[in-house]
């Protein structure tokens, strides 16, 4: 396997990626939009891993970050959920330079919301229609995904002080430290908004739901999920700890498994 | 699912963090941080496993160590929220 390609794309070459191409003929491609914040972090090697795999099995594979985050252009507290939309788009643009097969999304948390809402119609003349979905762990409302995100600062301050010193309230600062990250006032009010389920999300190309948990049964707002869109999907689970929560080695072959086996069978 | 509290505790906890070891294994006063090596993204997980089992949300004042060393006293802490 080569080394991934490391590219710039989007408005003013603002955004960073990694491409991951097979080295031998193509089946088509897909790209990675990452969590927010620490998850992104956990996460980075697990992603890296997936794309060389589907690479090894004929995907072109684009990893990047979001403005504001990573290695891309922007200040931390320059990110939002809807600027991060937009660098979805990018990046499927750009991957579409590459691929001559479908062009799909594989999203984990707050990277699979994202996917999921570039799927959706657009008035765009361009041809920007997505192939497929592979969503990870969606993060399905963003008021509770916000919530967790302070409760794990407390948790934290509490381990490193004996008790909490924050609220959970969060703080009423124009910047936000949400877990360490800082966020504009106006990117943690995008973030709260987003709800999966409301409006029901439709037109959907074939798409892969999977939680990643301990246990087989998917959660109530994953099976919320699946069962609220057009057409509906099928949520799976996969046992699998939550490695975008972890720090460490993590078993991820049975996502890993689960989500190339689905690729296989995608024509 | 086991009826007592801290039977119900100690199955979430090995479920949750993934632990090699049995539910029974682990003691009531067992300091769970130090014989679990439990960081504060495993604590993260016992905090949010206690609130979906027990239909409870913990206060910001009550995020104290001392309250989730052991299954002791958690226990307390899940009996005081919900009697």
């Amino acid at each position: 396997m080569t080394s991934p390609a490391i590219i710039r794309f989007g408005p003013e070459d603002c955004c960073h990626g990694a491409l991951h191409l097979p080295a031998g003929g193509q089946r088509g491609g897909f790209v990675i939009c990452p969590p927010f914040g620490e998850e992104a972090k956990c996460a980075y090697r697990t992603l890296y891993e997936i794309a060389d795999l589907a690479a090894a099995r004929g995907w072109a594979v684009l990893r990047f970050d979001y403005f504001g985050t990573g290695n891309s252009s922007g200040g931390f507290d320059s990110f939002a959920p809807s600027r991060a939309l937009e660098d979805v788009r990018a990046a499927l643009a750009r991957l579409r330079r590459e691929c001559s097969g479908p062009v799909g999304a594989l999203g984990l948390g707050l990277g699979a919301a994202l996917a999921l809402d570039a799927a959706q119609p657009s008035e765009s003349a361009a041809d920007d229609s997505i192939g497929f979905l592979i969503l990870w762990q969606p993060l399905i409302n963003g008021g509770e995904f916000y919530k967790l995100n302070i409760k794990r600062q407390l948790v934290r301050q509490m381990l490193t002080h004996g008790k909490a010193r924050g609220s959970s309230e969060g703080s009423p600062a124009d910047i936000i430290d949400l877990d360490g990250y800082a966020l504009s006032k106006a990117a943690a009010n995008e973030l709260k908004a987003i709800n999966l389920l409301d409006p029901p999300r439709t037109d959907l190309p074939p798409t892969l739901l999977l939680q990643a948990s301990f246990t087989a049964t998917p959660a109530s707002d994953i099976q919320a999920l699946a069962a609220s869109t057009s057409p509906p999907l099928e949520a799976g689970s996969v046992i699998c700890e939550p490695f975008w929560k972890r720090i460490g080695f993590v078993d991820t072959s049975n996502i890993f498994n689960s989500t190339l086996d689905w690729l296989d069978k995608l024509e | 699912m086991p009826e007592k509290i801290e039977d119900k505790i100690k199955e979430m906890i090995v479920e949750r963090l993934f632990l090699s070891v049995s539910p029974e294994d682990i003691a009531d006063d067992d300091n769970l941080m130090e014989k679990y090596e439990i960081d504060s993204v495993r604590l993260f997980e016992i905090v949010i496993g206690l609130e979906e089992i027990f239909d409870i949300s913990f206060e910001d004042d009550e995020f104290n160590v001392e309250a989730f060393q052991t299954v002791t006293s958690i226990s307390d802490l899940v009996r005081s929220k919900t009697q």
